[in-house]
Parts: C-alpha cells; sequence; structure tokens
C-alpha cells in the first residue's frame, strides 16, 4: 500500500486534485479525504505535497481560492475549478487514458 | 496570461509576506482542525485525534517551507537571503570590503571610461531615423591620373568625394535609393553676425541632407531641396551648441542675419543637441546649402580655376554622398546599376575614354555610426589603452583573489560547520560567489563614478591637440551594460578560485583541529595557489611596465630631438584673408602690410609669415624636375613645399648655409627665386653647388609649370611633422606663388612672453580690416605640444597605470608573504632555535621573494616583448625590444618587489623561537 503522494506517478496528483474538485468546491482535508475516500485508502497524500501542489494549480490558473464559511461555521479556504482548470482536466485526462492503454499493451506484450 | 498571474502572485508573496504567510497558517489550522474532527468522527478521544493528525501533518514548519518553494519567488528570496547574508559578512571586515571595493573600482572605472570613448566614437549610432538604411558610397579601384580627385585628402580610406555631375546623374537616375544626398565641410567658416566674426566648423549640403537623414529641428525648421534651388532665399541651419552659446537659447535667432565667410544667410532652424552632423568628433555648427550661386568652396579650395568650374567639371572630386536605401533593397542589388551610371558619369567626362577594362566600382559603406574619420584615427589608440586598462583590471583580479584566499583561512571554521551541517558544496559556493559577486558590484558602482571624471578628462586630454574632438561621452545603456557586466564577470573571476577551494576540505581533520589552525585544506596548495597569482600580477605588471617605459622615451625622444629651427618666444597666428575677398595682388599686399606693421612693434625682434607654420602637420607636397637633370627611374621627384615671407629664416632660427633667404625685393613680377635645403642638395644635386640651379614644379592645376631659380640653401629643419625626418624641401617667396595660398600665417619672435603680445597683435590687425578673424593663435611650443598630445597622452596613461599594476602587485606579494611568514612561525621558530642566525631566515624569506619576482619577470618580459610589436608605429627613435626600457623595467619590478617583500622577511627574523615554539 502506498502511503505517499511520492508514490503517485509523477504528475498525477495535480490531476487528481482538479478531478477532485470537478465534482464541487473543497477545501485541503475535504480534498485529501476524497482522494482517499475514492481511491479506498490507497492514496493518501499528506500536506507536505498537497499545499505545494495547490500553490501549483493555484498559480497556474486552474483554481481559485475562496474563503467560506464550514458547515461547522469557521472560515476555511475552498478551492474552486476554473474553466481553464476544466480545460486542463480534459487534456490530462486524454493524455492519461493513452498513456495508460501505452502502459498496458507494453505490460501484456511479454 | 497565466505567465502573467504566476508573476503578480510571486510579487504579492514576496511584497505581502505577512498576509500571504497568514493565510497560510489559518489554511494549515483550519486542515488540522477539520482532520480532528473526522478522526473524532471516527471514534478517537479529543487528545488520540489531535495526536494522531499531528503525525500525519508532519512539521508545520516544514510544510510551510514546501508551499513557499513551490513559487519562482523562494528563489530570488534564498538569493535575497545570500545577499544579505553576504553584506553582513562585509559589513564584518570593512578594511577588507573597501580596499577590494576601491581596487576594483579603480580598474572598472578605468575601463568602463575608456569603453564610454570607444563607445561614443565607434559604436554609437547617428541620432537620425534608422541610421541601418544609411550608406556612404565609396569607389574601388584606381582613378587615372586624369581624373585626379580634388580634395580627396581628408584622412579617411573610406570616405571618397564625387564630382558634382556624378552626383546629379546617381540622384535622378538611380533606382535604389529613396533620397540621396551630399555634403562637403566648409572648414572653418568665418561667420560674421551683427559685426561679431568668429569661426566655426561650417557645412555645405544638398538639398535632401536633412530629410535624407530624417532629422527634425528642435527649433524652426532646416535646409530643404527648396532651399537649394538657385534663386531661393538662402537659409542657414545652426547646431544646438552654438544656438545655446551664441543666442543663450533664444528662439529669436531664427530669422536672424548672419554672414557666412562673407555671403549673406537667414538662420532658419536649429538642430537637436545630439545631432552633430555624420562625423563623430567633427561637430558641425553651421549648416548651409549648397548652391553654386552662393559662390561658398568646399574646405581646401580657395578658387576654382577658370577651367574647372566647380559645379559642372567632372573631374574635381569634392562632394561626399550618402544615401538612404529603399526599404528592402540590398547592397547587392544596387551596387551594379550604381556602377553602371559611374561608368556613363565617367565617360562621358573624359576627353579621352577610358582603358577598356576599367576596374572602378561603386561600393558602399554602411553609415549608421557615422563616417569614418574619427573611428580610423582613434581606433587603434582606444583600442590599446582598452588592452591596458583590461591588463590592469586583470592584476586586480588577481590580487583580490589574493586577498580571498587569505581570507578564507579566517573563515574555514564556518564554512566547515556549515559543510557538516548539511550545507550542499554547490550552495556554499554560491554565497561565497553572491559575496564576490556583491564586491564586483561595488567596484563597478564607484568605478561608474571614476569612470565619468576619468572620460571627460580623457576627451580633455585629446582634444588639446589641434584637431576637434568633440564626442558625446554621456553614459548610454550600452556603457552601462558593459559596466555592470565587466563588474559581475570579475566578481565571478576573482571570485570562483577562492571559493571552490575553500569549499574544497577534508571535514574530519578539520573539525579536529584547534581554532587557531585549521588544516583541511593542505597548507601548500593554499600557498601554491596564492604564488601564482602572484607570479601572474608580477608578469602582468612588467608588460605594462615595458610599455609605459617604450611610450615615455618615445614622448622624450620626439621632445628633445633636434628641430632645426628655434621655437622658443615665438608667437603663431592665421588669418585667411581669401574668405574676405583679398585675391592675387590684394592679397600679397595686404600680406606685406600686415607684417611690415607687426615688424614695427615694439617687444618683437623679427617677424615673417608662411602659408605654413611648422609642426601643424600640414604640409604642400608636390613634384618637380630639374633642368639638366634626368631623374633616375623610379626616383621620386616630390618635394615639401612652403610660401614664405621676407626673413622666415632668420625669424625662425633656421640657419642659412649658402646664398641668400627670401627678401622684400622678391615680388610678384621680379625673377622666380626659391631656398632649398640641405636633403634636396644632396638628393637631387649629389651634394654640388645647389645655387643657379633651376626646377620646375610639375601638374600644376592651374596650367603652367613655373620655373624657379635656387637662391640660397638652409639647414634641414623639420617641416609639417616631429616624426618625419626632412624631406627635400623648397620655400618659395610668397609673392610669387603659383597657387593662391589658402591660409597665411605670421610668426613673430618676441622679447619676452610671447602671449603678452596677443593683444598688440590683434588690434594692428583689426586697424587693416576689421572683419578678419585671427585663427589658431599660440605660441610655437604649443603647437608642437598639440601635435604629440597623442604620445602624451599614451605616456602619462601607460605610467598611471603601470604604477597602479606595480603598486597592485607589490600588494598582493606583501600579503602573500605576510601570510606566508605567520603560518611559517612555527617552523621558523624550530630553525633558530636549532641555531639558525637572523640573517639566514631573513635570506630564506627573501630568496622566496626573489624567486615568486623572477619568475613572475620571466614570463612578463616575452609577453610584454610580443605585446610591443603590435605599438611598433606608434614608437619613435627607438626599437619595440629597446634594451634600455627593457632592463630598467625589470630592474623597477625586482627593486619594487624585493622592497613589498622585505617587510614580512624582517618579521620573520625577527620571530622569537621561545613564542614561536609555544605558539602551536
Amino acid at each position: 500500500m502506498a502511503d505517499k503522494a511520492s508514490d503517485l506517478v509523477q504528475g498525477t496528483l495535480d490531476m487528481l486534485i482538479l478531478k477532485t474538485l470537478a465534482l464541487e468546491p473543497l477545501h485541503g482535508y475535504g480534498i485529501s479525504l476524497r482522494i482517499e475516500q475514492i481511491s479506498k485508502g490507497v492514496f493518501r497524500v499528506n500536506p507536505g505535497s498537497l499545499f505545494p501542489a495547490f500553490r501549483r494549480l493555484e498559480r497556474a490558473g486552474w483554481i481559485k481560492p475562496e474563503w467560506r464559511p464550514t458547515e461547522n461555521n469557521r472560515r476555511a479556504k475552498y478551492y474552486v475549478l476554473t474553466d481553464r482548470g476544466r480545460k486542463q482536466l480534459k487534456a490530462e485526462t486524454a493524455q492519461w487514458g493513452r498513456q495508460l492503454a501505452a502502459i498496458a499493451r507494453i505490460m501484456e506484450a511479454s | 496570461m497565466s505567465l502573467l498571474r504566476n508573476l503578480m502572485a510571486g510579487l504579492r508573496a514576496l511584497f505581502h509576506k505577512k498576509q500571504v504567510e497568514q493565510e497560510m497558517d489559518e489554511e494549515l489550522r483550519s486542515y488540522l482542525d477539520a482532520a480532528v474532527k473526522e478522526k473524532m468522527r471516527s471514534g478517537m478521544s479529543d487528545e488520540q485525534a489531535l495526536r494522531a493528525a499531528r503525525v500525519e501533518m508532519g512539521s508545520m514548519e516544514a510544510v510551510k517551507e514546501e508551499i513557499r518553494s513551490a513559487g519562482w519567488e523562494s528563489s530570488i528570496e534564498s538569493l535575497w537571503q545570500d545577499i544579505r547574508y553576504g553584506l553582513r559578512q562585509l559589513s564584518r571586515s570593512p578594511g577588507f570590503t573597501v580596499v577590494v571595493a576601491l581596487s576594483l573600482a579603480l580598474g572598472i572605472g578605468a575601463n568602463t571610461a575608456i569603453f564610454s570613448l570607444i563607445d561614443a566614437v565607434m559604436l554609437k549610432t547617428l541620432p537620425v531615423r534608422d541610421p541601418d538604411q544609411l550608406v556612404f558610397l565609396n569607389r574601388t579601384g584606381q582613378t587615372s591620373s586624369d581624373m585626379a580627385p580634388v580634395n580627396s585628402d581628408n584622412g579617411s580610406e573610406n570616405e571618397a568625394p564625387f564630382s558634382y555631375p556624378t552626383f546629379e546623374e546617381f540622384r535622378v537616375r538611380n533606382q535604389a535609393f529613396s533620397k540621396l544626398f551630399g555634403f562637403v565641410s566648409l572648414g572653418k567658416a568665418n561667420i560674421n553676425i551683427d559685426g561679431q566674426a568668429n569661426l566655426v566648423e561650417g557645412e555645405l549640403v544638398t538639398g535632401d541632407y536633412f530629410s535624407g537623414l530624417g532629422v527634425s529641428p528642435i527649433l524652426g525648421r532646416l535646409v530643404t531641396s527648396e532651399d537649394a534651388k538657385p534663386n531661393a532665399p538662402r537659409a542657414a541651419v545652426i547646431s544646438y551648441g552654438y544656438w545655446s552659446d551664441q543666442f543663450g537659447h533664444n528662439p529669436a535667432a531664427v530669422g536672424k542675419g548672419i554672414t557666412v565667410n562673407g555671403v549673406p544667410f537667414t538662420i532658419v532652424g536649429v538642430t537637436p543637441p545630439e545631432f552633430f552632423g555624420v562625423q563623430p568628433g567633427r561637430a558641425v555648427d553651421v549648416w548651409v546649402p549648397l548652391v553654386e550661386e552662393a559662390k561658398l568652396l568646399p574646405y581646401g579650395m580657395n578658387s576654382t580655376p577658370g577651367d574647372r568650374p566647380l559645379f559642372t567639371s567632372r573631374d574635381w572630386w569634392w562632394l561626399i554622398i550618402m544615401g538612404r536605401l529603399k526599404p528592402g533593397v540590398t547592397e547587392q542589388q544596387a551596387t551594379p546599376q550604381l556602377d553602371v551610371l559611374f561608368h556613363q558619369s565617367l565617360t562621358a567626362g573624359l576627353k579621352t575614354p577610358p582603358k577598356p577594362g576599367g576596374n572602378l566600382h561603386i561600393r558602399f559603406e554602411p553609415t549608421a555610426n557615422g563616417l569614418a574619420l574619427l573611428r580610423q584615427k582613434f581606433s587603434k589608440p582606444l583600442w590599446i589603452l582598452m588592452t591596458i586598462v583590461g591588463v590592469v583590471l586583470l592584476i586586480a583580479c588577481a590580487n583580490v583573489a589574493t586577498l580571498l584566499v587569505a581570507r578564507s583561512t579566517a573563515r574555514q571554521k564556518e564554512i566547515v560547520v556549515r559543510l557538516s551541517l548539511g550545507a550542499s558544496r554547490a550552495r556554499l559556493i554560491r554565497q561565497l560567489l553572491t559575496e564576490s559577486v556583491l564586491l564586483g558590484g561595488f567596484g563597478g558602482a564607484l568605478g561608474l563614478l571614476f569612470a565619468y571624471w576619468g572620460s571627460h578628462a580623457l576627451v580633455l586630454l585629446m582634444s588639446s591637440g589641434g584637431e576637434p574632438f568633440s564626442v558625446n561621452v554621456q553614459p548610454d545603456a550600452q556603457v552601462l551594460g558593459f559596466t555592470a557586466a565587466v563588474s559581475v564577470v570579475t566578481g565571478i573571476l576573482f571570485g570562483l578560485a577562492p571559493a571552490l577551494r575553500s569549499t574544497r576540505v577534508d571535514l574530519t581533520p578539520a573539525l579536529k583541529a584547534g581554532a587557531g589552525c585549521v588544516s583541511g585544506v593542505s597548507q601548500q596548495t593554499r600557498l601554491g595557489s596564492g604564488r601564482s597569482l602572484v607570479v601572474a600580477q608580477v608578469a602582468l605588471s612588467s608588460v605594462l611596465l615595458v610599455g609605459a617605459g617604450l611610450f615615455v622615451r618615445t614622448l622624450e625622444n620626439l621632445e628633445n630631438q633636434n628641430l632645426g629651427f628655434d621655437q622658443d618666444h615665438l608667437l603663431l597666428f592665421g588669418i585667411d584673408p581669401a574668405k574676405n575677398g583679398y585675391k592675387g595682388e590684394r592679397l600679397n599686399d595686404f600680406c606685406g602690410r600686415l607684417l611690415t606693421r607687426l615688424q614695427a612693434l615694439p617687444g618683437v625682434s623679427s617677424a615673417t609669415m608662411s602659408e605654413m607654420t611648422l609642426v601643424s602637420d600640414i604640409q604642400n607636397h608636390w613634384p618637380i624636375s630639374i633642368e639638366g637633370r634626368k631623374p633616375e627611374p623610379g626616383q621620386d621627384m616630390g618635394v615639401d613645399w612652403n610660401n614664405v615671407g621676407p626673413s622666415f629664416f632668420e625669424t625662425m632660427g633656421i640657419r642659412l648655409l649658402l646664398g641668400r633667404g627670401v627678401e622684400w625685393s622678391d615680388t610678384a613680377s621680379s625673377p622666380r627665386v626659391a631656398v632649398i635645403n640641405e636633403v634636396f642638395t644632396r638628393r637631387f644635386l649629389d651634394g654640388q653647388n645647389p645655387l643657379g640651379h633651376r626646377f620646375r614644379l610639375e601638374h600644376l592645376f592651374t596650367g603652367g609649370s613655373p620655373v624657379y631659380e635656387i637662391v640660397g640653401m638652409v639647414q634641414d629643419a623639420k617641416y609639417a611633422s616631429l616624426r618625419k625626418a626632412p624631406l627635400p624641401t623648397i620655400y618659395i617667396p610668397y609673392s610669387q606663388t603659383p597657387v593662391l595660398p589658402w591660409a597665411m600665417h605670421f610668426e613673430v619672435r618676441t622679447a619676452s612672453d610671447p602671449l603678452a603680445m596677443v593683444p598688440t597683435v590683434r588690434r594692428v590687425v583689426r586697424d587693416l580690416d576689421p572683419n578678419l578673424p585671427l585663427a589658431d593663435v599660440k605660441t610655437q611650443t604649443e603647437q608642437i605640444a598639440e601635435t604629440l598630445v597623442q604620445e602624451r597622452l599614451f605616456a602619462q596613461l601607460s605610467s598611471f597605470f603601470g604604477g597602479l599594476a606595480v603598486l597592485l602587485a607589490c600588494i598582493g606579494l606583501y600579503g602573500l608573504m605576510a601570510y606566508a611568514v605567520t603560518r611559517r612561525t612555527g617552523e621558523i621558530g624550530i630553525r633558530m632555535a636549532l641555531g639558525a642566525e637572523r640573517r639566514d631566515i631573513l635570506r630564506l624569506v627573501m630568496v622566496e621573494i626573489l624567486a615568486i619576482v623572477a619568475l613572475g619577470v620571466a614570463i612578463g618580459i616575452p609577453a610584454a616583448l610580443a605585446a610591443a610589436r603590435c605599438i611598433r608605429s606608434m614608437l619613435y627613435g627607438l626599437k619595440a625590444a629597446d634594451p634600455l626600457t627593457v632592463t630598467l623595467s625589470a630592474l623597477v619590478m625586482v627593486m619594487v618587489a624585493v622592497l613589498s617583500g622585505y617587510l614580512p622577511a624582517r618579521r620573520a627574523s625577527r620571530v622569537d623561537p621561545m613564542v614561536a615554539l609555544r605558539y602551536e
């Protein structure tokens, strides 16, 4: 079981964050929780990877931060997928699909 | 777009650091909160949940650091940290910082000063629209003697004049240029404003000159092709400098009437301050349209002989042509077309058609930087100066590197600790380099100040010669860029080796060693690298010393030679009566009357006149033939020629050897006579008695070739230049000259200070003609000094920089030896304890110093001899490998070095063995 983001295929963390945010805006812990839940605990992303990724994506203009009240009325930084982010997600998904297929072919070839 | 966002966010992180950090804190806290809540929900207790969440999060600071380094601003921040740390380190040793910054400032400043001159003379583009489209027409190939260009001797190879008809044919019929225009210098033009006469640089320009260059006026309008029409009102344009000097920026200058060489004009406009004409260094003050009717003659021509009118003759070549190429037209497309026009123009003008296969072609010279007059004259001296200051900067670098090597000992402990705490070597080198580049930056900033002062001083020095040298040395982007680049490169150059060396340590012994003795780096390598740096400094310094010696001795040789005439107590001044309409008989009459008045003045022991003054860099040179003698094949029959007045030889102190000099009785109507010098007799008359021989001046434009009888012989004297050995020379009475002189000069020998006579002389001239300005008023001594400006400049600058280099090398040597002696205190103590005398210790150290210096000199002298070959043409009276200079330089180097090494050596010999042995 991989418990470190660095065990993720290089570059896939950004894609996973974008995918997570495609459903609804979430705050940092929400995102990490969602990734863990959906992957059934295979991926656990620690904050040391998660937050730098947020900053990268924010700088690239794919997500934008919004301060919102949480369910228990505390202020939290939510991240929202932007239009450019949506486009980027689409592109990365397609790319991912191609890579996956290619890897699968190689692995099955023997 | 996203780049911009990234930039803005980065800047926000940099400048609103507090806010960004707070947000980060809050975000992480809320993450922690949420994590705790989640864990409690899954059944943990408060405490357990908090612990688990904290463990998951890891170090909060580490996470923050990860976030920070995700943005580009983090590298700026770490650079900023390096800089601040470097500044703290430097401020901790202010003495070191000041010494290093100053010596770098000297080196960088000198480089910047010379570079800004190079920039002004060679690199700056003309302040006109699209200078890259401008070309200047030149021609390649030979002109036959029938087409001998007149006035083509303007000191530059790639500046060739054409005849006016050729210009007109090019202008009308070419397809390649959007504008084609010409100009020619008026030389010093006599401008009269409200009765005030003064001499300024004037230029005759064709109608499209300003529109072709694309210059816009700062006031009024500029000369256009309308002004160049025959009956247009005469319009003149003045420069910004002239406008501020003469009119104090008064707009009323436009519309003012002036006369230019006696021809009335109206000022119509002022050029912008950055425009000086198209020849860098020759700043034009007045431009007037080239119109035949104005009867203004180009520089160097005082009359148009009847058979060769200026504007229609095809064999007077005097107009310099420039053009603006149409967009997209290349040289390859344009030149064949112009070649055709050129050949048509040439054959139309020749009485006999040219030989087939005539090899005259048009060539383009790029003109973006202006014409090459100054560039050619000063480019070599400037590059030599650049090399000299470059070497000085290298020495300064080596010197600073020596200091840094010594200093890194003091910092060894710090470096070892940082390395062992996990800093990477690259990170440390980056830190050390940041410090040295900082030092370079200080040096550069300070150097800019030195350079600003230095380049202005240099321009002053260079313009004290006879030739105008007005260039714009205001530092521009190129100069600032140059300085910045030099500072950074310098910083890396002197910083890299010490940085590499001091970070290459073996940690374990280094940490174990005591505070006073860090031996992580082997003693021997450290001293070794210091030693080779000092050897390099000594070698480079000896190169500069030899150069300085050669330049100084050249100046001495030039100044102390026998001139053949007496330069003391001699006042010179010139008048140009031709510009006020004196000609022929009237001119002779005027000059004669003026001379009589001058000779009668009290305090004047004698006075005379001549067309050329001596050592003015100007001469007449003309072919002759001697009656009854056939020249040997290939013999050069050229003679130097001067038109002189009565008592010329007596006034100048040129000894008369045979016959008589020029006298009042030699008039236009008396038999034509000439006086010659010794070389003439030796070369043309086999040393026989020259009196009574007759010679003929050949190929005069006025037609005919008048015959002169030799009536006297004088001793050889320098004529145009101090460097040239006297050539066969003829002196002809001014009244018997076959061509009008282009100016007349007067020489007045006074009993006391010649300059005290100036007001009297001015009054005498004014009495005769109030409209005649005096030109070039100076003493003969001043005039000779003027021709030596470049030699003096080189002697002074190379001595200065040579001295500086030696000083730096000595500081380096002293520093190295002082360090070495300190390092070896223990060893010396042991030697003394074992019975070595003070003398032996002194010898021990001095031998080492001598070895270093000898090695440096041994490398430096051959290098200097090789380099000296490049300056051979600038030397006078000695060879590039002048043994005296070389020996002296080597001696000076050794002596100075030994002196600077003596102090540390003496200290070594005073070591108390007891103290030294306890020292370890």
